[in-house]
């Protein structure tokens, strides 16, 4: 259902002239699919920590870091990316 | 004396235990996934996680049990088919310039709102009391809760019926990473706006499509939100 709502925001800012990247987790990547949000970043979390885990700083600001990034090299609708952590 | 084990002696069968999750007697919303299963899909499930339990009592180590849980709600989750979009357009804006030129707004789905400053009022729910509320929720218009660039986490709290806000109340940047941004910010590779925004993800669709997005749209386009990171619950 959130996902859901984040994609018609997501659609709704697109509309009015404001570009957006979206966070879903990958249980609801299919949700990005079918509303063709236009930035998506899937991560491998569970509900409710979209972001990371809690307390893992590291994580999320990768998953911050990797949407920024989404945001900036999209070149088109419906552009979805499965976050990766970075290798060390 | 009847036992619970005897048919019709009034025990739950395992598909009314499943179902207690999703808004029942044992309401979870980290677990209510279990509702959507078959029962031999639910029963696997759980006896993998107790496994894995069992496992982590000795090794201490919650990585597995953590991928036990998210692969189970991944598949819980998953449509039944290959999936197809429900839309025929697909609004797109190119940035209008370099990141660090624009104006970025964090907008959360996950109930996020500072303390003191409930959308629901002084006398709103707890997180608990939210779960019962979820169909007035899905009938509902969110209301969007505006918090200040520089509102430290522990300002911050969430409430939703939709997914374990007790999740986000001990770490809000689980769903609302504005301290990481601030400090992305700090560093001069992205503008803030001073205001940012949240709301319950758990709501009327038709509501939100129709009138409230377009409107929050409109307003955030005033407001000089040149971009948005949207995280959803």
């Amino acid at each position: 259902m959130c996902h859901g709502s984040v994609g018609l925001v997501a659609r709704a800012l697109e509309a009015a002239g404001v570009p957006t990247v979206s966070v879903f987790v990958r249980a609801f990547r299919h949700t990005a699919v079918k509303l063709r949000v236009p930035r998506v970043l899937v991560t491998p979390h569970l509900m409710g920590r979209t972001i990371g885990p809690v307390n893992d700083g590291a994580r999320q600001r990768q998953v911050v870091e990797a949407a920024l990034r989404l945001l900036e090299d999209a070149k088109g609708p419906g552009t979805l990316s499965e976050f990766a952590p970075p290798t060390s | 004396m009847a036992t619970a084990e005897e048919p019709g002696a009034g025990g739950m069968s395992f598909e009314e235990f499943r179902q207690s999750f999703y808004y029942g007697s044992r309401a979870d919303m980290q677990f209510k996934y279990l509702a959507r299963m078959s029962d031999d899909a639910a029963a696997d499930t759980i006896a993998a996680l107790l496994r894995k339990l069992g496992e982590v009592f000795d090794t201490g180590d919650l990585d597995d049990l953590r991928q036990v849980a998210f692969e189970a709600q991944v598949s819980a989750y998953a449509p039944p088919e290959s999936v197809e979009p429900d839309v025929d357009d697909a609004p797109f804006t190119p940035l209008p310039a370099d990141l660090p030129d624009l104006r970025l707004a964090l907008i959360s789905a996950g109930g996020v709102f500072v303390v003191g400053d409930d959308p629901m009022g002084p006398d709103g729910p707890t997180q608990q009391e939210a779960l019962a509320l979820i169909k007035e929720f899905l009938r509902g218009a969110p209301t969007l809760s505006r918090i200040p660039v520089d509102t430290p986490p522990e300002q911050l709290t969430a409430r939703h019926p939709g997914y374990d806000a007790a999740t986000a109340q001990r770490d809000i940047e689980t769903v609302f990473p504005l301290t990481h941004l601030r400090a992305i910010a700090d560093d001069g590779r992205i503008r803030l706006t001073d205001e940012h925004y949240a709301f319950t993800g758990a709501t009327s669709h038709t509501r939100l499509r129709k009138e409230v997005a377009p409107r929050w749209a409109e307003h955030m386009a005033a407001r000089d939100v040149d971009a948005a990171f949207l995280v959803a619950t």
